[in-house]
């Protein structure tokens, strides 16, 4: 099959999805293509946190500044996936007690508002904390939920008329000479080969980004450092809680929906699908989570994850000419403490660094400065390109008119004020219905995205209950399609129609599996206690009782297209 | 902390180990307490009774989808079973005497379960997996996937923990004869879900099931043996299920679906029943420890809402279950500790397997016992002479990967009561 598109966007992340929203938005031809599904990677692993930049004020003031400038756009532009739960930076007896006057002066500088709090008025705001706090302040962090500012962009690409295509793997890129003219992509569920020609190919590709370079003859390195987090199965605190201190480990608390999250690690690893994490650090971030809360260990710990930060650090002195666009620019720190490498970004032009037309990388950055990383990617296209088109995402409203972020209460007052609403996942308290339109919506065989869509699974039982309930929803979907299909096909028989059945059912099952596995992965660092309890209900339910592992499937479970872990 | 009353033996655990050895110990005259912190096992099972249900694989003790072949007949398997495992420890007796005792029970409370221990019955579960079980209700028994005929599932719109569709298809891809028919369950009420468990009470009334008979009728031309949820009928199931076959025409399978079981809720009424009758006395609700003296074991403390309670008794039976069921717990990440005694137990250094459906290592750990079911220490000595263990939380099985979880509970409360009255 082909296909041609002025903008290819290589990721579906929030960088691919910002890009492709601004390059729609521009009146470009855009398609994204994404090998998972959205936020599959880094930005669906992400804590949570939209920084207000004053984490970065000592160290990297230029992110700092980046930050609160993004922090207060994407409020305005994005306002259903973010909540404004304020941050505190909270010093204990034990940090050091000279980060405070460079942090004060660095937020006055960088111009992010603080406000110096009495321990008591803290306190009384969030009474779980630890009471011998030497200080703290008040900043203008918020929550951010990564899957519905994802949900929220796509379809702003779409109504500007852009395509994504999830589950679309980047195969090759074409190349005539010295030009990137389009790219080879497979799709990953039917295996079928497009190729797709483009004006300008544009990697987003984030931790991978040295990965897909590479195919266009390019080097660029990007050091993946792995960051765990765990998400605590209550919301502990109501504010974004930082430590005042140089950025480390097990140093952020972030309430998001219905968790919070205590992030993170960080420890650079070799190859960005590889995130097993370690003992060490559910431990390490225990022991950090204890400090800020006492008694944190007490509280169950619903599920841990990894994400693989694109850090940024540029060839030290790059071939080819020298001229650079003046938005471009290399990381700051030349440390290998991956801590000290900037949280910055930068707009690789190919054709001034490499040689190499057609194709430009975004790189580095993070989540809270996605919109400006695409502004500065879109002005470059355009000037390569050779047109002037104003950007104007930072005053387009992303979300769909109405909506707002997640919260239990939303879905139960929907449900009460509904009919029989048949609630699938009683955690979350996802209906059948929406169940069903999202199956729809996104075309989608993979249990999992239904998690990404709608939270199914998500909650303390971790799926226990609704991964059947969606499999049988699933299976009815898949069945309503084949029989829509063999409708249209004049060469209809009964032989197809068998044939389709046994298909249809081996997907469920597999998807039944992949999705019960996905779940344990995230469980598995923190299996102790309630969360061990609740496993082998779980395994009985799946096993014992409905034996799902003796059903026949499409696919080994390990040739899920997913990211593997060691 | 006054002395509440004295039993002969107490036994901790009202999952189905507790409750049979409750039955055995008060039908035989002993002053019996069951005391639990809740209900046991029962209500999240299938309420069946699984002895043995898949080869072992050479070199593989794990289950997954290349699973073992399902056993036909559990008594070859058993024969070759050695030490530590549970049912080994009871003995070659143990297990065919514990399931005739415990279908006489099932008798007598009007709710007969099926089988013997040379054959297991195959029967479908909700997904349309085969399930091998040795006993099971008789309202299960029609669905037996070794007799020929079509299979027809029902279709409940509005009930969301049935999907007919799914396990039709999967036992046609699995070769046998299924299809799906759509029967409307009258008087569904809106803005509510339904469990298993509502439903069966409502068809506990023969008012119900005629409106059902009535809705159901003209839908059935053609159908042999009808497969339902496992909801037919919680107080009075087996009235419930001969009515519905009459009224109907046609033969009526169970299916056990996502808790809460009613086919287990029916396992805990019958035995909670078989206690009370002898004489034995039950209470389910606070949590119990060890009254330890001098070393000796006096009886259990019960944590109730009005403060510490001790009871006093000759003999203590922990039937406190597994991991799943609170008996064993896991304090931190490789650790598993036994909840009421604090029991030594065996727990692998490496605790889980990579994929979800691997038996993961920890499952094989627990309290070591010896054959008269008195726990042990690492050096296997006797820990308290009159303390015993039962059921789940004993070492040395995998009670999910084996199908053996219902066997090695009533063989091993069989084992420790006859013990106690010899």
């Amino acid at each position: 099959m082909r296909h041609s598109t002025e903008i290819l966007v290589i990721g579906g992340g929030a960088t691919g999805l910002g890009v492709a929203c601004d390059a729609a938005l521009r009146g470009f031809k855009t398609l994204l293509v994404e090998k998972g599904d959205l936020a599959h990677g880094t930005s669906g692993r992400y804590h949570g946190l939209l920084h207000s930049g004053a984490r970065y004020v000592v160290r990297d003031p230029r992110s700092a500044r980046e930050c609160y400038h993004e922090n207060q756009i994407l409020r305005k532009i994005l306002p259903s996936a973010i909540e404004d739960t304020g941050g505190f930076f909270v010093a204990l007896p034990e940090d050091p007690p000279d980060y405070v006057q460079p942090f004060v002066a660095g937020c006055a500088t960088s111009g992010i508002p603080i406000e110096d709090l009495p321990l008591n008025i803290a306190l009384k705001e969030e009474s779980l904390l630890n009471p011998k706090l030497a200080r703290v302040f008040r900043v203008p962090d918020a929550a951010c939920d990564s899957f519905d500012a994802a949900h929220a962009l796509m379809e702003s690409i779409r109504a500007a008329g852009g395509e994504v295509w999830v589950r679309h793997k980047l195969v090759g890129l074409m190349k005539s000479s010295d030009r990137v003219t389009g790219a080879e992509l497979g799709n990953v569920l039917t295996g079928e080969r497009i190729n797709v020609t483009a004006d300008i190919v544009i990697s987003c590709a984030g931790a991978w980004a040295g990965q897909v370079a590479a195919l266009a003859g390019c080097e660029v390195r990007v050091t993946p450092g792995k960051g765990t987090m765990m998400a605590m199965n209550s919301r502990l605190v109501n504010t974004v809680v930082n430590r005042l201190k140089p950025p480390s480990d097990g140093d952020i608390l972030v309430p998001v929906g219905t968790v919070a999250v205590m992030g993170t690690t960080e420890i650079v690893v070799d190859n960005p699908d590889q995130y097993a994490i370690g003992d060490d650090e559910i431990e390490l971030l225990l022991e950090e989570g204890e400090k800020l809360i006492p008694r944190f260990r007490e509280f169950r710990v619903l599920r841990a994850w990894a994400g693989v930060r694109p850090l940024f650090k540029d060839k030290p002195s790059p071939p080819g000419p020298l001229s650079r666009s003046p938005s471009t620019r290399t990381g700051e720190g030349e440390s290998d403490n991956s801590r000290l490498l900037s949280r910055s970004h930068s707009i690789l032009d190919h054709t001034t660094r490499d040689g190499v037309d057609g194709f430009i990388s975004v790189v580095g950055g993070k989540f809270t400065t996605f919109r400006l990383m695409a502004e500065e990617a879109l002005d470059v296209t355009c000037r390569k390109l050779g047109t002037e088109r104003q950007c104007t995402t930072a005053e387009t409203l992303i979300d769909p008119p109405g909506q707002k972020f997640h919260t239990l209460g939303k879905r139960l007052n929907e449900i009460e004020s509904s009919g029989n609403a048949e609630v699938i996942c009683e955690c979350e308290l996802v209906t059948r219905a929406q169940v069903e339109a999202a199956l729809q919506r996104s075309g989608s065989l993979v249990l999992n995205d239904l998690r990404r869509d709608l939270r199914l699974g998500m909650g303390p039982c971790q799926a226990g209950f609704c991964a059947y309930r969606a499999a049988g929803l699933l299976h009815t979907r898949l069945t309503t399609e084949s029989t829509e299909t063999a409708e249209k096909s004049e060469n209809e028989n009964s032989a197809n129609s068998a044939h389709s059945a046994v298909r249809d059912v081996r997907a469920t099952n597999s998807a039944l599996l992949e999705f019960l596995q996905e779940r344990w992965k995230g469980l598995r660092p923190v299996m102790w206690g309630a969360n061990l309890r609740q496993l082998e209900l779980d395994v009985n339910i799946y096993r014992n009782l409905l034996g799902a592992d003796r059903l026949p499937t499409l696919r080994a479970p390990e040739e899920y297209p997913t990211e593997k872990t060691a | 902390m006054t002395i509440q009353a004295r039993y002969d033996l107490i036994i901790v655990g009202a999952g189905l180990a507790g409750l049979f050895a409750g039955a055995l110990a008060a039908r035989r005259g002993a002053r019996t307490l069951v005391i639990a912190r809740g209900l046991g096992g029962t209500h999240i099972g299938a309420g069946t009774v699984d002895v043995w249900g898949y080869k072992r694989r050479q070199g593989c003790s794990t289950g997954g989808p290349e699973a073992g072949e399902l056993v036909e007949n559990p008594e070859d398997e058993l024969t070759r079973l050695e030490p530590p495992h549970p049912l080994a420890l009871a003995g070659a007796s143990a297990l065919p005497e514990a399931l005739a005792q415990f279908q006489v029970l099932c008798e007598m409370g009007e709710y007969p379960l099926m089988g013997a221990l040379a054959h297991n019955h195959i029967l479908p579960t909700a997904l349309g997996a085969l399930r091998p079980t040795c006993l099971a209700p008789e309202s299960f028994i029609a669905g037996e996937l070794s007799r020929a005929g079509e299979l027809t599932l029902a279709r409940w719109p509005g009930f969301r923990d049935f999907y007919a569709d799914l396990a039709v298809a999967n036992l046609q891809a699995q070769g046998y004869a299924a299809r799906a028919v759509t029967l409307e369950l009258p008087r569904l009420p809106a803005r509510r879900d339904m469990f298993a468990s509502d439903i069966a009470r409502w068809l506990d009334d023969a008012h119900y099931r005629a409106e059902v008979a009535q809705a159901w009728r003209d839908k059935l031309n053609g159908v042999t043996r009808l497969g339902l949820p496992a909801c037919l009928g919680l107080e009075r199931p087996t009235e419930a299920h001969h009515d519905l076959q009459n009224k109907l025409g046609v033969e009526i399978f169970e299916i056990p679906i996502l808790p809460p079981s009613v086919p287990g809720m029916r396992l805990f009424n019958v035995l909670r029943l078989a206690i009370e009758s002898a004489g034995g006395r039950m209470i389910i609700g606070p949590g119990v420890t060890g009254w330890i003296e001098d070393g000796q074991v006096l009886g259990i403390i019960a944590e109730t809402a009005g403060g510490a309670r001790r009871y006093a008794a000759k003999n203590v039976i922990v039937a406190t279950g597994g991991v799943r069921h609170g008996g064993l717990e896991s304090p931190a990440k490789g650790q598993l500790r036994e909840a009421v005694f604090d029991f030594p137990t065996t727990a692998p250094s490496k605790f889980f397997a990579p994929l979800y459906w691997d038996t993961p290592p920890y499952t094989r750990g627990g309290v070591r016992v010896n054959e008269n079911m008195q726990p042990l220490t690492a050096d296997g000595e006797i820990i308290y002479a009159n303390v015993l263990a039962i059921g789940g939380l004993l070492a040395g099985a995998d009670r999910v990967g084996e199908g053996s979880r219902e066997g090695i509970d009533l063989a091993t409360a069989w084992q420790a009561v006859n013990g106690l009255s010899g």
